[in-house]
């Protein structure tokens, strides 16, 4: 193979659509593995402390001990749960004291896009056929223009994200350019995704091949980069004793 | 060069333009409609690599029957929503299939890539 042809677009457009697809995955899921593997071993170091609730983790809160007195009282979780539901009160209480009850807003709108984000690409027919054609597994795809709808959702959800970032001065404190670099690098192949399918410029095969790599590093950046909280959240909370986890609903300092 | 040679063999084997010498596919209700260059692709190729009646894994088709308006040769006809391989999936294999062959190659090849053939009209 000619050194000229390596350099030549349509080389590099045939390597991004293909050894490059495969590239991008075996990274992905080792990473993934080793990051749990890594999370795991670090895990054991430490020394095992369940915390139990008790006077020293008395919350000093109004609201907040009522819940837990009320419990106490009531005693509801320990009857069971069919014998006795939990008081309604109990409930309103519990969803306002969380996040979803301290910020409606954006609880929506993160579970929208977290939703869209894993649930769309799996969907969407120019991937589904791609596989079909590969592997030859025909999977359940959504009409073109309910996907394409849905990854403008997606593009919105981001843009308020931005915005946030920008314009809201408590979040905009904490906020690093990094936050940015990788707020992009999540919408990017929605972006040139929607662009691609609505073929905005005449360049199609510029845009699908942005498409591609923006996927690809994308995907390739999950294991090494705050991406990762998609396997870190769930794993921490099973693992790691804290205030956020199941089983210690306790303040841990 | 080849383009030259196939520019010569237009001149001399054509003696005249037929109707499917461009084909065109609507591409359904999302998706803009497919130019499929026919001749072209009858200049490099054999009319059997594509057009096929299958029986035991062999293509008996006979060529005569390769003639304008014949109803059975028409992907459609044996490839509907009944068959293994629908007509969607009967087009996008056997023109995505053979396109990638020639990938990482510098052969010329045809489009992979859904926009390259469905070309939304603007
Ligand atoms: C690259 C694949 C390919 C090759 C090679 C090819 N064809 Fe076709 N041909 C097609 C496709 C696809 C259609 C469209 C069938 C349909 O509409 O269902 C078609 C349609 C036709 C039709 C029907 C046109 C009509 O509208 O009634 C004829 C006749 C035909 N081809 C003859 C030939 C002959 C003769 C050759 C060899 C010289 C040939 N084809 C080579 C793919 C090919
Ligand atoms: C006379 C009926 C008939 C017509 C017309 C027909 N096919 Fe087929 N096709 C078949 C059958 C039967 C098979 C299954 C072959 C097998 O199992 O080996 C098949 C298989 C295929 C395959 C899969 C081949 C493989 O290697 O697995 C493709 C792709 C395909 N057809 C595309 C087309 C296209 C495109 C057209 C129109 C140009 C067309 N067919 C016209 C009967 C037909
Ligand atoms: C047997 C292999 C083969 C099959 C099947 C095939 N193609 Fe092609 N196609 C080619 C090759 C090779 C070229 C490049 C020809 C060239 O540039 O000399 C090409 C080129 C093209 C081009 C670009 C033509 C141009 O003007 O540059 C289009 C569009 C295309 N194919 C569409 C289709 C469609 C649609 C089908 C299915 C109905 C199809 N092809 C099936 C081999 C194939
Ligand atoms: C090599 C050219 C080619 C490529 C690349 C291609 N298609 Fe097609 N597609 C066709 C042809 C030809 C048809 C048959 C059109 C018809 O039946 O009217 C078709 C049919 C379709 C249909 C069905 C249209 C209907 O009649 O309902 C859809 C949907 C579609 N393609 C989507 C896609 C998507 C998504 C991609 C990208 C993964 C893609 N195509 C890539 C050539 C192509
Ligand atoms: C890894 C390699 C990838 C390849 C080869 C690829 C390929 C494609 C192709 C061919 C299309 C169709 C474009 C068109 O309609 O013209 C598409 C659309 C799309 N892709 Fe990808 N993709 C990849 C990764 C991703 C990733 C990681 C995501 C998101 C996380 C993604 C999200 C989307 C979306 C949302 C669309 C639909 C856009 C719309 O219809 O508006 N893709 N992709
Ligand atoms: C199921 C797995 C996942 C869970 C449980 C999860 C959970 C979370 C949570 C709780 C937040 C903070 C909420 C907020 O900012 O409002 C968040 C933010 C974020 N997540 Fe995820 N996530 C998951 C997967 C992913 C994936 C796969 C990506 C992209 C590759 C991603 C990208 C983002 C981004 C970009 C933000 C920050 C938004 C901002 O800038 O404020 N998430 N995620």
């Amino acid at each position: 193979m000619a050194l000229s042809h390596i350099f030549s677009w349509t080389f590099i457009y045939d390597f991004i659509r293909g050894p490059m697809v495969w590239i991008s995955f075996i990274i992905f899921f080792c990473g993934v593995v080793f990051q749990v593997l890594r999370f795991m071993y670090l895990l054991k170091e430490q020394p095992v402390q369940k915390l139990e609730p008790g006077p020293g983790n008395i919350i000093h809160s109004q609201t907040v001990s009522h819940v837990k007195v009320d419990r106490v009282k009531t005693g509801w979780f320990k009857k069971g749960w069919f014998k006795k539901g939990p008081d309604k009160k109990d409930w309103m209480l519990w969803v306002k004291l969380s996040i979803a009850g301290v910020n409606p807003f954006m609880t929506i709108v993160t579970t929208i896009f977290h939703v869209l984000l894993i649930g769309v690409p799996v969907f969407v027919l120019g991937h589904n056929i791609l596989l079909d054609n590969a592997f030859g597994v025909s999977m359940v795809s959504l009409p073109e223009n309910v996907s394409d709808f849905l990854t403008g959702i997606v593009i919105f959800c981001t843009l308020i994200f931005l915005f946030r970032r920008l314009f809201l001065d408590r979040v905009k404190i904490i906020t690093s350019y990094a936050d940015y670099f990788f707020l992009s690098l999540a919408a990017a192949p929605f972006v040139t995704g929607y662009l691609a399918y609505h073929q905005v410029f005449s360049n199609y095969k510029l845009l699908i091949s942005l498409h591609m790599l923006s996927g690809e590093l994308m995907l390739m950046a999950v294991p090494f980069t705050k991406f990762m909280h998609m396997i870190y959240m769930i794993i921490v909370r099973f693992n790691v004793a804290g205030e956020y986890s199941f089983g210690n609903a306790t303040k841990n300092w | 060069m080849k383009k030259i040679f196939v520019a010569l063999a237009c001149v001399v084997f054509v003696s005249g333009a037929y109707a499917y010498d461009e084909l065109e596919f609507s591409g359904g209700k999302n998706r803009g409609p497919v130019l499929f260059d026919h001749e072209l692709h009858m200049y490099d190729f054999d009319c059997l690599d594509c057009h096929h009646v299958m029986e035991n894994g062999e293509n008996i088709l006979d060529d005569a029957d390769l003639f304008e308006g014949n109803p059975d040769i028409l992907c459609a006809s044996c490839h509907d929503s009944q068959s293994e391989i629908d007509k969607t999936q009967a087009f996008h294999y056997q023109c995505m299939g053979c396109h990638n062959n020639y990938s990482l190659t510098s052969e010329p090849t045809g489009p992979t890539l859904c926009g390259e053939c469905h070309i939304l009209d603007k």
